[in-house]
């Protein structure tokens, strides 16, 4: 009875020669892993969460506030002047009667766009310079002169000293971030090429006669993508940073564009009277940036194939 | 060794003044000059319009920007050999001289034109790159014997010679130089002072007008502070001036025959507050002394108690200082200081002198620089644990605090010794954001005024000073790490 069920049970299978040269091992995407790395952390649904709100108010409310900071209908009104928040000025409203709700993420979005056309231009240089940087000899001799000038200077003198040439501005301050910023990423990828272009297994695959181009493709850029997330990481947020300190001290954004930077500076005075008016875009500020930094930080550690295997 | 460190030091002035050429093209190439006179109170001064000219162009000549040639200039190298004939007399009066003078410049690439009443002027610019040279070569200036020129002095003594200052002291003490003193000592750091050798930065314009860009920023500030002084008649009074500082003067008043022997009475005042350079020193090397003492032990007790409780706040705190803006936090250490410490928030409220003006600010610049260095003093401690060397240490059955304290330890210092020479020196710089908080009388308002102010020569004094800092920081610190590390070392024939 009991033999007659175990024959039941198992089949003879013959030898498959085919079917043996398979590897069985389970199917990796390393988009799918970053993917499954960063959303296993409970923590970054609330920070992304987070950014798609302050995305919302920065692109979408701007939209229909309309609000512009050379318009001002309430100037001569001293009675709708620094109110406190209330259901119609959730944030109340500044030193000319607008709503600090509108000012605040009309200042937001221009932070916004500048850091990631700041951030986009410089990567892009950086990493593509840098790249060329780290695998010609002689492009890595004379860039290496260039940045040995180029980095003895504060990177804030040369933002300061731009700023003064061209005027302030959006654009200009765009300008001035991104005319010596991307050095300092290229040097950064010029190091990481060098040390992964003479790994061993680079060194196999091209004994193993890879091209150029999938070398690239396939064994260096897989290694950059964290590197270029966790630069991205901490560029994003610098960048907002630099705008509310030289918007701030003045040499900035004009004051035609709503900008946090330019907010707090006008909205220092009244720190000891009206202290909401002064802390709320300081806060928005924060929030922005610390959100940035944190996203950017799970990205990178989520980017890392260091980490897809635990 | 000793020819690499040549080698860099050449290299670092290379570079140096490559930036600062850079600067000079943009800044004079780019900014229209007319701005500096948009914050110049003396302008409103001048109302006819031949007035407003010939200020304007004589104060760009002065300053450096132009070359600007009246008539008088013209008529007194004309007639250089004969100034009291009567064509010399009438040079400036006659209309033939003036046909001339539009000739004689406009062939020299001069552009001519005339004030209302009639007469010409001839304006040429320069370009930035012959200013650059003419900065560069006005650099370092050199005291000499025939220095003053002052025709009402024939008789004044030319020499070099060793003596005493009015209090006994030695001194190089010159007749005939700008300074009276050339080398002297004191009772102050480093107590051999030079007056021999000066570097000129060139000339402040609007603002700090009538000073150096050097002067400026290095210059005692606030009220004199006197003293009673024996002046070499043997005149007792008490007066702020000081005697090493006493320079050429060609008329001298009735109270100053009474007191001086020479015409050496051109002197400074003693001023009670430090220079902006002092002060932002003075709260920078602080905050930075205090940031290593408490920002290292805590990194390396964060790294020895890695993901506890401790860690996890000390990286909750790096995370805040990195990602907040700069002005957010020194904001909010300036509002808890005063609500609840009730320390002043400006510095100007007790002034220099009193202790208490410095509290905040060099909490506010410690604070922050106690989080970089948590952090790299972390990273590193981390790093070199997971190393061979320390397996190898445990497997020889070291204690763990032994193994952090004499192994892990010095290897991690390594890196962090380098930024030691940028820490400090960098404090001269001053600090921007929290200078301006607290309304602290340092370095870190004179970029952003003199770039709101228009004040180009203080721009790029301040740009080549912020750089050589920065340029000779980084030599130092790599020097200081070959000392820490012997492993490290820069010449290729040792290796």
């Amino acid at each position: 009875m009991a033999d007659s069920k175990k024959e039941n049970l198992f089949e003879l299978v013959s030898s498959d020669y085919i079917e043996s040269e398979k590897i069985v091992a389970p199917k990796y995407s390393y988009w799918n892993s970053v993917a499954r790395s960063f959303f296993s952390k409970k923590i970054n649904y609330i920070v992304l969460f987070l950014l798609f709100l302050i995305f919302f108010l920065s692109f979408v409310q701007p939209e229909f506030s309309g609000y512009d900071p050379m318009v001002t209908p309430n100037i001569n009104k001293p009675e709708t002047w620094l109110l406190n928040p209330s259901f119609k000025y959730w944030f109340g409203t500044d030193d000319y009667g607008n709503s600090l709700f509108d000012a605040v993420w009309a200042g937001a979005r221009t932070s916004l766009l500048l850091s990631f056309i700041a951030s986009i231009i410089n990567m892009f240089l950086g990493v593509v310079i840098g790249a060329i940087w780290g695998y010609s000899k002689t492009v890595d001799k004379f860039m290496t002169e260039v940045y040995n000038v180029v980095s003895n200077v504060p990177l804030i003198l040369f933002i300061m000293v731009f700023m003064y040439i061209v005027g302030a501005g959006f654009w200009q301050l765009v300008a001035a971030m991104t005319i010596t910023g991307w050095i300092y990423i290229a040097y950064f990828i010029r190091t990481q090429v060098i040390i992964i272009r003479d790994r061993e297994y680079n060194l196999a695959s091209r004994c193993l006669g890879t091209g150029k181009m999938r070398m690239i493709k396939n064994n260096i850029l897989p290694y950059m993508t964290s590197v270029i997330v966790t630069l991205l990481s901490r560029e994003l947020p610098s960048y907002i940073s630099y705008e509310v300190f030289l918007s701030y001290i003045g040499v900035g954004i004009d004051n035609r564009t709503p900008s946090l930077g330019r907010l707090i500076q006008n909205m220092s005075v009244y720190m000891d009277n009206k202290p909401h008016v002064f802390w709320i875009p300081v806060i928005v500020a924060s929030v922005v940036t610390v959100t940035l930094y944190v996203i950017g930080q799970s990205l990178a550690d989520s980017s890392d194939p260091k980490t897809h295997m635990m | 060794m000793a020819r690499y460190i040549l080698n860099r030091i050449i290299r670092a002035i290379l570079s140096i003044f490559i930036v600062v050429a850079i600067i000079f093209i943009l800044v004079y190439g780019l900014i229209p000059k007319e701005n500096i006179f948009n914050n110049d109170t003396n302008l409103s001064k001048y109302t006819k319009h031949d007035e407003r000219i010939s200020y304007m162009n004589g104060m760009l000549e002065k300053y450096g920007y132009i070359e600007f040639v009246e008539i008088i200039d013209y008529c007194a190298l004309k007639y250089a050999s004969d100034p009291s004939s009567l064509n010399a007399q009438t040079c400036t009066t006659n209309p033939s001289e003036y046909e001339e003078f539009s000739e004689y410049y406009i062939k020299r690439g001069y552009k001519v034109d005339k004030y209302l009443r009639g007469i010409p002027y001839a304006v040429k610019d320069k370009s930035p790159l012959q200013m650059f040279f003419e900065w560069t070569s006005n650099l370092i200036i050199i005291d000499y014997p025939n220095w003053v020129k002052d025709p009402n002095n024939p008789n004044l003594k030319r020499e070099i010679k060793f003596g005493t200052d009015w209090s006994g002291n030695p001194a190089l003490v010159c007749s005939g130089c700008n300074h009276k003193y050339l080398i002297y000592v004191n009772s102050s750091f480093p107590f051999i002072h030079f007056n021999w050798i000066e570097f000129n930065l060139g000339q402040s314009f609007p603002t700090f007008q009538g000073q150096s860009v050097l002067g400026a920023i290095t210059a005692r500030q606030g009220e004199p502070k006197s003293k009673e002084i024996t002046f070499p008649t043997g005149v007792k009074a008490n007066t702020s001036l000081v005697e090493h500082s006493c320079k050429y003067k060609p008329l001298l008043s009735d109270n100053e025959k009474l007191r001086f022997v020479d015409n050496y009475a051109n002197c400074d005042s003693y001023l009670r507050d430090p220079s902006m350079m002092s002060t932002s020193f003075i709260i920078g090397v602080i905050a930075t002394i205090l940031a290593y003492i408490i920002g290292l032990p805590l990194g390396i007790y964060m790294a020895r108690n890695k993901n506890k409780l401790f860690d996890k706040i000390g990286i909750a705190y790096i995370v805040f200082i990195i990602s907040v803006p700069s002005l957010a936090y020194i904001f909010m250490f300036s509002r808890i200081g005063s609500n609840i410490f009730n320390l002043p928030v400006k510095f100007p409220q007790y002034g220099a002198q009193n202790i208490i003006s410095y509290i905040l600010p060099i909490i506010s610049l410690t604070l922050p620089s106690i989080a970089g260095l948590m952090m790299w003093m972390r990273r590193y401690m981390i790093d070199q644990s997971l190393s061979d060397y320390v397996k190898f240490a445990r497997a020889k059955g070291l204690s763990e605090s032994s193994i952090f304290s004499k192994h892990i330890m010095r290897n991690a210092i390594i890196p962090i010794v380098h930024g030691m020479p940028m820490a400090i020196l960098g404090s001269l710089t001053g600090a921007i954001i929290t200078e301006r908080v607290y309304a602290v009388p340092g370095m870190g308002k004179m970029l952003t005024s003199a770039i709101n102010e228009y004040n180009n020569s203080m721009v790029i004094g301040l740009a080549f000073i912020f750089t050589a800092l920065s340029v000779f920081s980084l030599l130092l610190g790599d020097i200081l790490m070959t000392i820490v590390d012997p492993r490290i070392t820069f010449s290729e024939k040792e290796r």
